[in-house]
């Protein structure tokens, strides 16, 4: 079944049709979901939680491409993770003024393993690690990311300059681990 | 600008990670599936049951409209409603007026079979043409005999058409015009009081298409006032009567 005509089922509730689009989407969210909440079974709850979001919201949904669908979904299970850190009160960001331009050097990660990478990010502090995904690998702007966690712009400039450091200094000391 | 290059690069290949399969921990679709299953199912199960909800309603709403089409249309549609105007006497049915022109004596066997409460006794007291509505004192000077029988009918007996329809309100087990057998009531024939809305003034009802197609019966509904003998109320202590009675040519 294409995804256009897999989409048109779950808008009939077809329960054949959810499943396979669960199928083929779950262990991408749950690797998103993954990114954000470090706890397993936490994640299985929220991929859960998203896919009945998913179930109950799809007839909104306009499809234009599988695209369009993979990014509706990471958004709704996003949506989810941020619920649960918020009210987990999992941010602990504290402003600082005078966010400095970003200095340190980017390369050696965008060099590293595909692999590498999402575990190198999945092991910042919760903090860093939400903005840093949201700002750099799901390109939210700082507006949207302080709107979406409730703090301010400057402090989500800070954190994802934070986040940067704290790769940068992961790299140094565990260079043989995360091989470019 | 080179850190933007740099972000699109991280991004990209993020993505290409969770897209691989290869990252720990182990995602089991299986056990979670389970899960999420549980949790669509009673939204199913709910819809389900609103689902036969509605069908139900529906099928009791067709039903009833149904019942109400039968009683209105069907039962009710044939019978062309005769106002009688009580003060000239004049318009009435045809059919019947003909039948009593034709025969001097029409003898009926009545009797009281359901006091129409329902008719509020204001409605009566204000309608001037209720005081030519026949009493029971009315029947009986017109009556040429006046008794009841076994099944506590009373039988009536009339000279002329006028007195047959001014004391068009009681239920007819029979009506004889010389003494043969003109009207006969259907046993499975149910009296029911008149509602409130249906005005005194629906006297007789003749199922004039039955008459003009079939003619296995014509339908003259009874409404009057009368006092039974063992009971002297006065006149606005008297309920109304009401009768329906079908005519066997």
């Amino acid at each position: 079944m294409d995804t256009n005509s897999l989409v048109g089922a779950c808008k009939k509730q077809d329960s054949k049709a959810q499943k396979e689009l669960y199928e083929r989407y779950s262990e991408l969210l749950f690797r998103v979901c993954y990114r954000y909440v470090k706890n397993r079974f936490d994640v299985e709850d929220l991929v859960i939680s998203s896919f009945m979001k998913i179930f109950k919201s799809i007839s909104q949904f306009e499809y234009r491409d599988e695209k369009s669908l993979e990014g509706w979904m990471k958004r709704v299970v996003i949506n989810e993770s941020l619920m649960l850190l918020r009210k987990n009160n999992s941010f602990h960001m504290i402003a600082e003024s005078g966010a400095e331009e970003l200095s340190c050097d980017l390369s050696p990660i965008s060099a590293m393993q595909e692999e590498d990478i999402y575990n190198l990010i999945s092991e910042l502090p919760t903090g860093y690690r939400t903005v840093f995904n949201l700002y750099v690998v799901e390109g939210y702007s700082h507006k949207e990311i302080a709107e979406k966690l409730e703090i301010s712009e400057n402090t989500s400039r800070t954190q994802l300059k934070k986040a940067r450091n704290s790769l940068a200094e992961m790299i140094q000391k565990e260079g043989g681990k995360y091989g470019s | 600008m080179e850190a933007k290059k740099e972000y699109i690069s991280i991004s990209e290949k993020v993505a290409r990670a969770e897209r691989s399969g290869n990252l720990a921990p182990e995602w089991n679709p299986d056990t979670a599936w389970q899960r999420l299953e549980a949790q669509l199912m009673p939204v199913e199960e709910k819809k389900t049951v609103i689902a036969w909800y509605w069908k139900a309603a529906a099928i009791v709403f067709l039903m009833g409209l149904t019942f109400i089409f039968l009683r209105e249309v069907y039962f009710y549609r044939p019978y062309e409603k005769i106002v009688i105007n009580q003060n000239e006497n004049k318009t009435y049915s045809s059919e019947l007026a003909q039948v009593a022109k034709d025969e001097e004596n029409i003898s009926l066997d009545v009797a009281v079979v359901e006091n129409s409460e329902k008719l509020p006794r204001e409605v009566l007291h204000d309608n001037e043409n209720l005081e030519r509505i026949v009493s029971n004192e009315r029947l009986a000077s017109n009556s040429q005999e006046s008794k009841t029988n076994d099944e506590g009918y009373q039988k009536l007996s009339f000279t002329n058409e006028i007195d047959l329809l001014k004391a068009t309100s009681f239920k007819s087990k029979s009506i004889s015009l010389n003494g043969k057998p003109l009207t006969t009531i259907k046993e499975d024939f149910t009296l029911e009081p008149v509602p409130v809305a249906s005005s005194i003034k629906e006297e007789i009802v003749i199922d004039k298409k039955e008459v003009v197609e079939k003619r296995p019966t014509k339908g003259i509904k009874f409404k009057f006032f009368t006092r039974s003998e063992s009971n002297n109320k006065t006149r606005n202590e008297r309920p109304p009567l009401v009768g329906f009675a079908s005519i066997k040519n």
